[in-house]
């Protein structure tokens, strides 16, 4: 970590100027934030049993600061590689709006406070899954995988597939089958989805020295392996529904999406475009799949109302 | 609080260097803004709490 900080081209930040507290937002990465809290929500929503409103909203409140914190912690360690990349170089840290102690301080606070409120609040075991994702995301994902494999983003997935876990668990107190089944969902609809973005700014990530799947393996071997990843992950999305877990108008959505998800994924596959500008069906296939996550898990929400 | 700069070519090593006016209204205007978001999010917070701690006792 001293390495990374000592060679961290990033602006020096003005003297003395406190950030603004626009800065300390960003550093929460809001735009990612939203889908987090879509997806605990959804998992709170679908999860059998009542949860007081004011307990329910406090619920998600400490998800999306426990995701903020993790990205602030993110953003905390990893300045050098977005002082690198186009995408990230205007993020407070790198374009030198705030100290790098402050981001740490942020991070480290908000990620506290997220967890102590969702024990005391909510249960433990919700709590305990919150620290768990927090962790993974920072210590396995961020400081290990990143920078060491290109399986980086795959099992540094499961970060990202808690907050329905522990949506669920704040109203039941216990982990039952279909959140798992959501957790795997996500965790096996991530690869295809960063893959897809990774394959038309590989430059920004070659640039920066990240070991993304395209980077090392190419952008054939990068999109065989999101169809490969895609396939197990519309098996899991349509599964709930012959396992009695939900309802035909979640297995009928999922199906359907799933089967424009698979569309999508094998013209990616079977592409032979090399220049990013010219990746239309990979730029198609991120969008889709972000719609792909919001409009399964609504269903789902929907489909457990609906038949509750 | 009276201020005292040093004289012209007197500088002491010791002293702050001076910042130019628009960098202190700046600070102050940052300062001031933080501060405001600070009270809000405390405020919310108290609020929160109290209503957590009535939703526990139904």
């Amino acid at each position: 970590m001293k390495d990374v900080m000592a060679t961290a081209p990033i602006e020096a930040p003005l003297q003395g100027l406190p950030a603004e507290w626009r800065d300390f937002l960003a550093l929460t990465k809001p735009r990612v934030m939203t889908l987090v809290v879509f997806t605990g929500l959804c998992g709170l929503l679908a999860a059998p049993g009542h949860l007081n409103p004011v307990l329910a909203f406090t619920a998600i409140l400490c998800i999306a600061l426990g995701a903020g914190a993790a990205a602030a912690l993110n953003q905390w360690y990893e300045a050098d590689l977005d002082a690198k990349m186009k995408r990230t170089q205007n993020r407070p840290l790198p374009a030198g709006r705030m100290e790098r102690p402050a981001a740490l301080q942020f991070g480290v606070g908000l990620a506290a406070f997220a967890v102590i409120v969702m024990g005391l609040a909510l249960n433990v075991l919700a709590a305990a899954i919150l620290v768990v994702s927090i962790l993974f995301y920072v210590l396995v994902y961020t400081v290990w995988l990143k920078r060491r494999t290109p399986q980086n983003i795959v099992i540094g997935g499961a970060a990202g597939a808690f907050p329905a876990l522990i949506g669920w668990t704040a109203v039941t107190g216990h982990v039952d089958l279909l959140p798992v089944m959501l957790f795997l969902l996500v965790f096996l609809w991530t690869p295809p989805h960063f893959w897809a973005l990774s394959l038309f700014i590989n430059s920004d990530y070659s640039a920066a020295g990240v070991p993304m799947m395209s980077v090392v393996a190419g952008a054939r071997a990068t999109r065989v392996q999101a169809l490969l990843y895609a396939l197990p992950m519309a098996v899991v999305a349509i599964a709930p529904w012959p396992l009695g877990l939900t309802g035909p108008i979640y297995g009928v959505a999922a199906a359907l999406l799933s089967l424009v998800f698979l569309g999508l994924t094998t013209r990616v596959g079977f592409s032979r475009v090399t220049d990013p500008a010219l990746m239309k069906a990979e730029r198609h296939l991120f969008a889709y799949s972000i719609i792909y996550l919001f409009a399964t898990f609504g269903a789902l929400v929907v489909d457990r109302l609906w038949y509750a | 609080m009276p201020r005292h700069d040093p004289l012209p070519g007197t500088p002491t090593p010791a002293d702050p260097p001076v910042r130019p006016p628009f960098d202190q209204d700046e600070i102050r205007r940052r300062q001031r803004a933080r501060s405001i978001v600070t009270a809000l999010i405390l405020f919310a917070l108290v609020a929160l709490f109290y209503a957590i701690s009535i939703a526990k006792m139904l």
